[in-house]
C-alpha cells in the first residue's frame, strides 16, 4: 500500500512498452572456445549456466535502430509524441575515431537515430560509461526530466551493445550476447510504474582489470544494499517481490546475492541466462518483456530490476506491474 | 628447595609471552627447543635450554638426559603446538596429540612434578552451539579445522591421565592484540581483519547474533600465571572474554568498519564495505565458486577464511564464570573489548598490519 502511494505521489510514470533486437546468429560455448574467444574452459561456463551468446555482425546502432522501429511500430506510436529521446551504451563507438577527418567524429548515432525515426519533437541524449547500467541510468535521467516538467509525456529510451569481432567473449566469468533494447517511459502508464530507483556509483573500480578481485569482494555487499535501499524506498520488503528481472551473470553468483538479499531463488527469472547470455545494459528489460509474454507477471505484482555495471555502479529498480 | 620449572612452546605466541613472567621469578627454568629453532637471545645464567623433539618418545633425548631430567623438574607449562588452521589432520596430530602423549610418559617418571599446566582452546568445543562450559569436552559436533581436533584429542588424553597426575587445562579464547593495542604476531584473525581492509573479503559465514570472543595476550597471561601459581589438580579453565566483553558479529563488523573509516580515509574513498553475513552454504557456494572460476587471489582469501571463520556459524558462549571468580579474587581483571579494539585497528592500520613499527597508542 505503501508502495502505491509514493507511486502515486511520484505520478505513474512507467516502462510502458519493451522490444528488444538480437542478433540473428548465435555463437555455441565449443565454437567460441575454437575462435579462442573465450577466457574459462566451456565447461566452467557451462556450470556457471551459459550455453550460448548472440553474436552481431553489425554495429549497435543497427540494432538499436531496429529496436526503437519495432517498438514504435508494434504499439502504433506516433513518432511525433516523444518528447525526449535517450540513447544509451556501454562500449565507445570506435568507427568514427579511425577516420582522419576530426568532424567525423561528431557523426553522432543518437541524432541520427531521431532522424531516422521522425522523433522530430524529442530532445536528444546520449549516455555512457556506465557499463551494464547504461540503460538504467537513460531511464532514471528520463524519468527524472519527466518529473520535473509535466509537459514531458513520453521518453524513448535506447541502449544498445556489439562488442568488436574478434574480442573475447566472456568477461570476469560471464558470457557476452550483443543485443539492442528500447523502452517507452509514458507518464501515464498502464504497467510497470517506476516505484522506486537507487543507485551507487564507486569510482574506486574505475578500472576494472586493475582493481578485478576488490570488485568481485566488493560486488556482494555493495549489490545487497542497493537492493536494500530500492526496496526501502519503494516501502516494500525483500517477500514483497514477485519477481527478480535480472542483468544475466552467471546463475552462482545470482544464488549468492539472492540468499544476502532474503529473496527466494525461485523468484529469479534466469531463464534468459542460458538462453541469451549477458546482452550488457539491455538483459533486465529483455527479462521482462519475457516474463510478460510467458505469464510469468500477474497484475500489481512488485518487480526488483537489478544490474551492475564497470565503473562501476550498482543499480536496483522497483517496479508495480 | 627452588622450583623447577619446564616450560614447552617458549618460542611461540603465548609461550613466549609466558616466559617473560617467569624470568624475574626465583625458579629454575628449562626451556625445551626444537632442534629446528634459533636459538633465543632471551633469558639469564640458570636457564637451561634442552633441544628435543617432543613429537618423539622421550623427547628424542637419550635415556641419561631424560631421568635427569625427569627427577629435578617440579612443575610443567605445555605451551607448545602446531596451531596453524591450515594443518593436515596428521601434521595437527603428530604436533599436538603426540607431544602431549609424550609429556604425559615424561610426567609419571618424575617423581618431585607437582603441576601440568596444559594451554588449549576454546575451540576443543568445535561446531557445537549453545553454552560450553569448563568441565565439559566430549561431543560429536565435529570441527571446523584440524588444529581443533587435534586439541580436543589432546585434552582426551590429559582429561584420562587427570586421576594420577596433578593436571589443569587452560582453554584460551583468541587472541587479539596486546592490552595497548600492538599485534603480537599475525594469525587467522588478523590475516582476515587486514583483508577485510583491503577490501577483499566477499562475504562472512555466520549468524549476525554469532558471539565474538576475543581477550588480550596480557589478559591470558595474566590469567595463566595467576591459575598456574594457584594451582588447582584436575581443573579445566576458560580463559575468554566474559559476557560483558563479547561482541555480536554484526557489531563487530559494523564497528569494524567504522574504525577503518576513521583511520584509513582512503578506505572509505575506495568504496569498501562491511562484508554481509550469510548462511554457512552461501559462504560456500561462493566459495566453490572462485575455485570453479580459478581465480587466484579470492580463492586464496576464501580458502583462508573456511579454515576458521566457520566457527561463526555455530554460535556458542564460553561460560567463564568460575575462573572469572578465581581470578577476581586475585586482582585479575580481563581487559575491555571496546577501549582495546580501537586502539588495535588504529595501531594495525598505521603500523600497516605490522610492517611498519607499531607505535603504542
Amino acid at each position: 500500500m505503501a508502495a502505491r502511494r509514493k507511486a502515486a505521489a511520484r505520478g505513474a510514470i512507467g516502462l510502458d512498452r519493451i522490444y528488444y533486437s538480437l542478433p540473428r546468429q548465435t555463437r555455441s560455448l565449443q565454437q567460441l572456445a575454437e575462435a579462442g574467444q573465450l577466457i574459462s574452459d566451456q565447461k566452467t561456463l557451462k556450470k556457471l549456466g551459459f550455453r550460448r551468446a548472440y553474436v552481431a555482425d553489425t554495429g549497435s546502432w543497427v540494432l538499436m535502430r531496429a529496436s526503437a522501429a519495432a517498438l514504435l511500430r508494434e504499439g502504433a506510436i506516433d513518432p511525433e509524441s516523444i518528447d525526449q529521446l535517450f540513447v544509451a551504451s556501454a562500449l565507445p563507438d570506435s568507427r568514427a575515431r579511425a577516420s582522419r577527418d576530426p568532424l567525423r567524429l561528431f557523426d553522432y548515432p543518437a541524432t541520427r537515430l531521431q532522424a531516422e525515426l521522425g522523433l522530430c519533437n524529442a530532445v536528444v541524449t546520449a549516455t555512457h560509461q556506465a557499463g551494464c547500467v547504461s540503460l538504467f541510468s537513460a531511464i532514471q535521467l528520463a524519468r527524472t526530466a519527466m518529473e520535473s516538467d509535466r509537459r514531458v509525456r513520453r521518453s524513448l529510451c535506447v541502449g544498445g551493445d556489439v562488442l568488436p569481432s574478434k574480442s573475447q567473449r566472456e568477461i570476469l566469468y560471464n558470457l557476452i550476447s550483443d543485443g539492442a533494447c528500447t523502452v517507452l517511459l509514458d507518464r501515464d502508464a498502464s504497467v510497470n510504474r517506476i516505484v522506486s530507483y537507487a543507485q551507487t556509483t564507486k569510482g574506486f573500480f574505475w578500472a576494472p582489470r586493475r582493481r578485478r578481485y576488490e570488485l568481485i569482494a566488493s560486488y556482494f555487499s555493495t549489490a545487497r544494499n542497493v537492493i536494500e535501499r530500492a526496496l526501502d524506498d519503494a516501502g516494500l520488503k525483500s517477500s514483497d517481490i514477485a519477481l527478480v528481472l535480472p542483468h544475466n551473470v552467471n546463475r552462482r553468483s545470482w544464488e549468492i546475492l539472492l540468499d544476502l538479499a532474503g529473496i527466494a531463488p525461485r523468484r529469479l527469472y534466469d531463464r534468459n541466462i542460458t538462453r541469451k547470455g549477458h546482452t550488457i545494459a539491455a538483459d533486465p528489460f529483455i527479462n521482462l518483456r519475457d516474463a510478460v509474454e510467458e505469464g510469468r507477471i500477474q497484475r500489481g505484482d512488485h518487480l526488483l530490476l537489478f544490474s551492475f555495471g564497470f565503473g562501476a555502479h550498482w543499480s536496483a529498480m522497483v517496479l508495480e506491474h | 628447595m627452588r622450583e623447577t620449572i619446564l616450560i614447552t612452546g617458549s618460542s611461540g605466541l603465548a609461550g613466549g609471552l609466558l616466559l617473560d613472567r617467569f624470568l624475574d621469578l626465583n625458579v629454575r627454568l628449562v626451556l625445551t627447543k626444537h632442534t629446528s629453532t634459533p636459538k633465543s637471545r632471551r633469558g639469564r645464567a640458570d636457564m637451561e635450554m634442552i633441544a628435543c623433539d617432543l613429537t618423539e618418545r622421550h623427547f628424542g633425548l637419550a635415556q641419561s638426559d631424560l631421568r635427569r631430567l625427569a627427577s629435578e623438574v617440579t612443575a610443567i607449562l605445555h605451551c607448545a603446538g602446531r596451531t596453524e588452521f591450515s594443518a593436515t589432520r596428521d601434521a595437527a596430530r603428530h604436533a599436538n596429540v603426540q607431544a602431549v602423549e609424550h609429556l604425559l610418559d615424561f610426567a609419571r617418571m618424575a617423581p618431585r612434578l607437582r603441576r601440568i599446566g596444559i594451554l588449549s582452546t576454546v575451540y576443543v568445543a568445535g561446531m557445537r552451539r549453545g553454552i560450553v562450559s569448563p568441565g565439559e569436552l566430549t561431543h560429536r559436533a565435529g570441527f571446523v579445522n584440524e588444529y581443533e581436533r587435534s586439541k580436543y584429542e589432546a585434552e582426551q588424553l590429559v582429561r584420562d591421565s587427570m586421576r594420577r597426575l596433578p593436571l589443569s587445562i587452560y582453554r584460551l579464547s583468541t587472541l587479539l592484540c596486546s592490552r595497548k593495542g600492538m599485534i603480537p604476531r599475525l594469525g587467522a584473525l588478523h590475516q582476515a581483519l587486514r583483508l577485510f581492509h583491503a577490501g577483499l573479503v566477499p562475504i562472512i559465514p555466520g549468524e549476525a547474533s554469532s558471539a565474538v570472543d576475543l581477550i588480550t595476550t596480557d589478559y591470558a597471561c595474566d590469567a595463566i600465571d595467576t591459575l598456574f601459581a594457584s594451582f588447582e589438580p584436575g581443573a579445566t579453565h576458560h580463559i575468554a572474554a566474559g559476557a560483558g566483553n563479547r561482541i555480536a558479529l554484526a557489531d563487530f563488523l559494523a564497528r569494524t568498519g567504522a574504525l577503518f573509516a576513521t583511520w584509513d580515509r582512503r578506505w572509505m574513498a575506495h568504496g569498501f564495505e562491511t562484508p554481509p553475513i550469510a548462511a554457512l552454504r552461501t559462504f560456500e557456494r561462493l566459495r566453490q565458486s572462485v575455485e570453479l572460476a580459478n581465480d587466484p587471489i579470492l580463492t586464496e582469501v576464501m580458502t583462508m577464511m573456511s579454515r576458521f571463520a566457520p566457527q561463526l556459524a555455530y554460535p556458542k558462549v564460553f561460560d567463564d564464570e568460575s575462573t572469572r571468580a578465581i581470578l577476581r579474587h586475585q586482582g585479575v581483571a580481563e581487559d575491555r573489548l571496546d577501549s582495546v579494539y580501537p586502539r588495535f585497528i588504529r595501531n594495525a592500520v598505521e603500523s600497516r598490519w605490522g610492517k611498519r613499527t607499531q607505535g603504542s597508542t
